[in-house]
């Protein structure tokens, strides 16, 4: 079976990453960075994705070797067989989560200043420094 | 499997430098939605399904959503109209669609050729997820659980400030 190598999925997130960075940096309506916010959380999500299917590759042999010590309990071999395969699936489940908290938050964020300010312009509120 | 993986991956990025450099809210949104599908066609190849339906449903679906309604909200008045003519333009939509055309080729090829093609590792199953949500993991369940209760009391709170301080300014101190 092909196979695809760590460092292309980990090069794609950094990318990734580093596109919505430059979003956050480079534009100033704050729906924009917003929006590279969403997108780097999504790249953070997808490393952890890849991340997770590399070292299942390994994980065979310490499931194996965790089952051969232990055999003893159903419910133990069947967590020790399971839990090492999916863990960046569940972190990019918790990503997820937090991504929609924070989208949440934040567009309640933009509507009031949008009501206060009367624009979108982030510049717009450097009125609070000091 | 890896030609799938590395067309997604020249759309996704490809379709976020869109994103970054449009100046058009709403044409931001149609290449982020093609950038986020492109990524969960690479988490299905790589070996994740549920992540990708969750993908699709929860960031292109559901999130993508909510700026749709900011941006509905915002553009009150005139100036929608004017804008919705300009934006309907076969210029501003033919990018997003032509790339969202490639992934469905992809689509197509993944079902018709390997039903269950893995491109590195297993494929984990959705009961598997599921098992290690609910197993090891239940604390940072009911750690998100919290969040996105606290992250709708939080967006309540501020929208209805919001509205009650545009309807009557005094009233809107008084209920504070």
């Amino acid at each position: 079976m092909a196979s695809i190598s760590v460092e292309s999925g980990l090069i794609l997130s950094a990318v990734l990453f580093g596109l919505g960075l430059i979003g956050v940096l480079a534009r100033r309506n704050i729906l924009f960075i917003l929006l590279s916010i969403e997108i780097m959380l999504n790249a953070a999500g997808l490393a952890f994705v890849v991340a997770g299917s590399a070292w299942q590759d390994e994980s065979p042999t310490v499931a194996a070797s965790a089952a051969a010590t232990e055999p003893t309990t159903s419910v133990g071999g069947y967590k020790e067989s399971t839990v090492p395969q999916a863990d960046g699936q569940v972190m990019f489940f918790f990503v997820l989560t937090m991504a929609a908290a924070e989208v949440s938050v934040g567009l309640a964020l933009v509507l009031r200043m949008h009501s206060q300010a009367g624009s979108l312009d982030a510049d717009a509120l450097s009125r609070m420094r000091g | 499997m890896e030609t799938v993986f590395y067309i997604s991956a020249a759309i996704a990025v490809l379709s976020t430098l869109m994103v970054v450099t449009r100046r058009n809210a709403v044409h931001a949104l149609l290449y982020l939605i093609v950038s986020l599908l492109a990524v969960a066609v690479i988490l299905f190849v790589l070996g994740g399904p549920m992540v990708a339906v969750l993908e699709v449903i929860v960031y292109a679906g559901a999130i993508m959503v909510l700026f749709v309604f900011v941006i509905i909200v915002l553009n009150i008045g005139h100036e929608a109209v004017r804008q919705e003519r300009q934006w309907l333009r076969p210029g501003n939509w033919i990018g997003p669609a032509l790339l969202t055309g490639v992934l469905a080729a992809e689509l197509v090829y993944i079902l018709a050729g390997r039903a269950a093609g893995v491109a590195s590792g297993e494929q984990v199953s959705p009961a598997a997820l599921g098992a290690s949500l609910f197993g090891p993991y239940v604390l940072g369940v009911e750690m998100a659980s919290l969040l996105l209760l606290a992250a709708l009391v939080g967006a309540y709170h501020l929208g209805r400030r919001t509205t009650t301080r545009q309807e009557q300014g005094s009233d809107g101190i008084d209920k504070r």
